[in-house]
């Protein structure tokens, strides 16, 4: 428990959280927005709602934009071993994950519009049971490794 | 089969008219209701029977040197081949129509899973099932085949025969204590809420009269032997699905058995078990009793909620001899790891506030604050999840023990462990507690288990446990 996994995630992960964060808010405040137009000329409703909405959107993306990824960035490790994947991330509640190398079922990297604008993708790391991804690193390494962590899982193999 | 299965589904079209008739029945006459609902069930009869006489006349299967072929369909064909090595469980079941006429269904799952068993024979002559059975099911090769016939004389030798069999007390005891007269009352509700529009008007003025003219406490006494009732029907209902079960172990292949009206055999692969849980249910513990459920890769059925029995209910004194007789590969702990003291306050605080939640807006309504006495039970809820909380391991065992309402005990073995997981939020940290979640494979995906707030020093040994590198 008290070695930590020392790799970190490529730093132009903040960027693309960023973007994304903001992208998102920019459709969620669609909602207020409309109530507010409709508020204003076709119905006649308290127009108070609307700006505390578009608050609460603010304030969301700014934690969704700007703080959570800092705080993600800050905590997000891992490492990879030749018998076990040690992952540790989190922003409030912060998960230590270990995956023996033999349960390793399969890998697959992928990448969204987003993270294609900044040359990232994710790790996703399937067991017989469960699933873990690896967000943002670079793409290079990210082939990379799922061609380690494959190659890894098909040495350690044995059935299940 | 076939007259059954056409009766079946013609009884499925029917259902849809026979509630738009009820609807009607105030304004057609009755006798033209029921004209109606017969000229309609003979229709689909009519389509329907040639139907099934054709897909079962087009269904045939073979067994032929370690595989089985099948080939279905009368318009889009269908064939396919399974290879006995991967043939994981065959199962056998045995309705009432199916025993009366002497016939058998075949269920066969294969490594891959999913929801669904890859092949399934509705009807097959008894005989004919076991002939399968024992063809997919066999010794591999001769040698196998010569070793496995040496082991079963030698245990015949030493006289000792592996069988567990449920005697009828403790059935009864199963059925009475299996909780599932919560669910009957609520479905017999159910069922009266959604019949009332059909119940006429003088029967209300009836009843009204009745209940006006009598005292409160008659009505509470309805509403008891309603429970009553229900609690019965389900205890028997429990008792005739899991009549006469019996489990032994053969080799590596666990057989189960169970069933008086429905028989089911189950045979089991000890390498597909992934966990073993110990279930005691709230009316269970009082007796010292528990069931045990087995977490099984690619097995289970629907119809069982993919839950596997193991056995439907034992007394907790003799489960470390039922393992040591059936299942040898797991143990149950001496002891557990307790969770510290500084969890307890965290319990609490996990009981106390759904019961908050609701207290605080009911003290504004008449009587509300009684509502306050949900206090109590909440603190006794808060302390026994407390107490409950448990972890242990072993050289190659992981046993969690956790309860949410029921208590848990699960036993994994390391080699069946998928991941493990370790967590902390702030307060956890401040607090130097953790969480610890674990996967296992099962049916049909994965399930994972949780202790919340165990020592962070205990967190630190079952990581160093799963981990080479620590």
């Amino acid at each position: 428990m008290e070695i930590e996994p020392r790799e970190r995630l490529d730093p132009r992960a903040l960027q693309a959280w960023f973007f994304s964060g903001l992208i998102w808010g920019l459709i969620v405040v669609f909602i207020p927005l409309a109530y507010l137009f409709l508020a204003r000329f076709i119905f006649d409703l308290p127009e108070l709602y609307g700006w505390i909405a578009i608050g609460l959107v603010a304030i969301y993306t700014l934690w969704e934009a700007v703080i959570a990824p800092r705080i993600k960035l800050h905590f997000w490790r891992y490492e990879i071993r030749n018998d076990e994947i040690d992952i540790r991330h989190g922003v409030i509640i912060i998960r230590r994950t270990l995956i023996p190398m033999v349960r390793v079922q399969h890998v697959d990297t992928e990448h969204g519009p987003v993270m294609r604008i900044f040359d990232l993708a994710t790790l996703r790391i399937s067991t017989a049971a469960s699933e873990h991804r690896i967000p943002a690193l670079s793409r290079g390494k990210a082939a990379l490794l799922r061609g380690e962590i494959s190659a890894l899982a098909r040495v350690s193999d044995e059935d299940v | 089969m076939i007259p059954l299965a056409s009766l079946r589904s013609t009884a499925i079209f029917l259902v849809p008219i026979f509630f738009v008739m009820l609807q009607n029945l105030g304004e057609t006459p009755l006798l033209r209701s029921i004209l109606i609902l017969a000229g309609s069930a003979l229709a689909v009869l009519i389509v329907i029977v040639p139907l099934q006489i054709l897909s079962w006349a087009f269904y045939t299967y073979r067994y032929e040197a370690g595989y089985l072929h099948i080939k279905s369909g009368v318009i889009f064909k269908k064939e396919r081949s399974i290879k006995r090595e991967r043939v994981q469980t065959v199962n056998i079941s045995r309705g009432i129509v199916q025993r009366l006429l002497g016939l058998a269904g075949l269920q066969v799952e294969t490594a891959g899973g999913g929801a669904e068993s890859e092949l399934s024979l509705t009807a097959v002559a008894l005989e004919e099932a076991y002939n399968i059975k024992r063809g997919l099911e066999g010794p591999v090769s001769a040698a196998v085949a010569a070793g496995e016939e040496q082991a079963a004389t030698s245990a015949k030798k030493t006289g000792r025969e592996e069988i567990y069999r449920i005697s009828a007390s403790e059935l009864f005891l199963a059925g009475a204590t299996s909780g599932g007269f919560f669910v009957l009352f609520s479905l017999i509700g159910l069922i009266f809420s959604q019949a009332l529009p059909f119940i006429p008007d003088t029967f209300w003025e009836f009843v009204y009269d009745q209940v006006t003219s009598t005292t409160a406490g008659t009505v509470v006494l309805v509403v008891l032997v309603l429970l009553i009732i229900s609690w019965l029907l389900s205890a028997l209902a429990f008792m005739v699905q899991y009549a006469n079960f019996t489990l032994h172990r053969e080799q590596d292949r666990l057989h189960i058995s169970w069933g008086l009206i429905e028989q089911k055999q189950l045979a089991l692969n000890i390498k597909r078990l992934q966990a073993l849980v110990l279930h005691e249910g709230l009316l269970r513990q009082p007796f010292g009793r528990c069931a045990l459920v087995v977490e099984v890769a690619g097995g289970g059925s629907r119809d069982q909620n993919y839950i596997t029995v193991l056995f439907p209910l034992l007394k907790k004194s003799e489960i470390p001899d039922f393992l040591a007789r059936i299942l040898p590969e797991y143990r149950l702990p001496p002891a557990f790891v307790p969770l510290p003291r500084r969890a307890l306050r965290r319990y609490f605080l996990r009981a106390f506030l759904p019961a908050l939640l609701l207290i605080i807006p009911l003290q504004w309504v008449p009587y509300g604050w009684l509502s306050s006495l949900l206090l109590i039970p909440a603190l006794f809820w808060g302390y026994s999840r407390y107490r409950a909380g448990g972890t242990c391991v072993d050289e190659k065992q992981l046993t969690l023990r956790f309860r949410f309402i029921n208590r848990f005990q699960v036993l994994i073995r390391r080699n069946c462990l998928q991941a493990l997981q370790i967590s902390a939020n702030p307060f956890q940290r401040f607090r130097r507690l953790r969480t610890l979640t674990t996967w296992v494979l099962s049916s049909p995906s994965g399930k994972s288990f949780q202790v919340t707030d165990i020592d962070i020093e205990e967190a630190g040994r079952l990581w160093s446990w799963y981990s080479p590198y620590f």
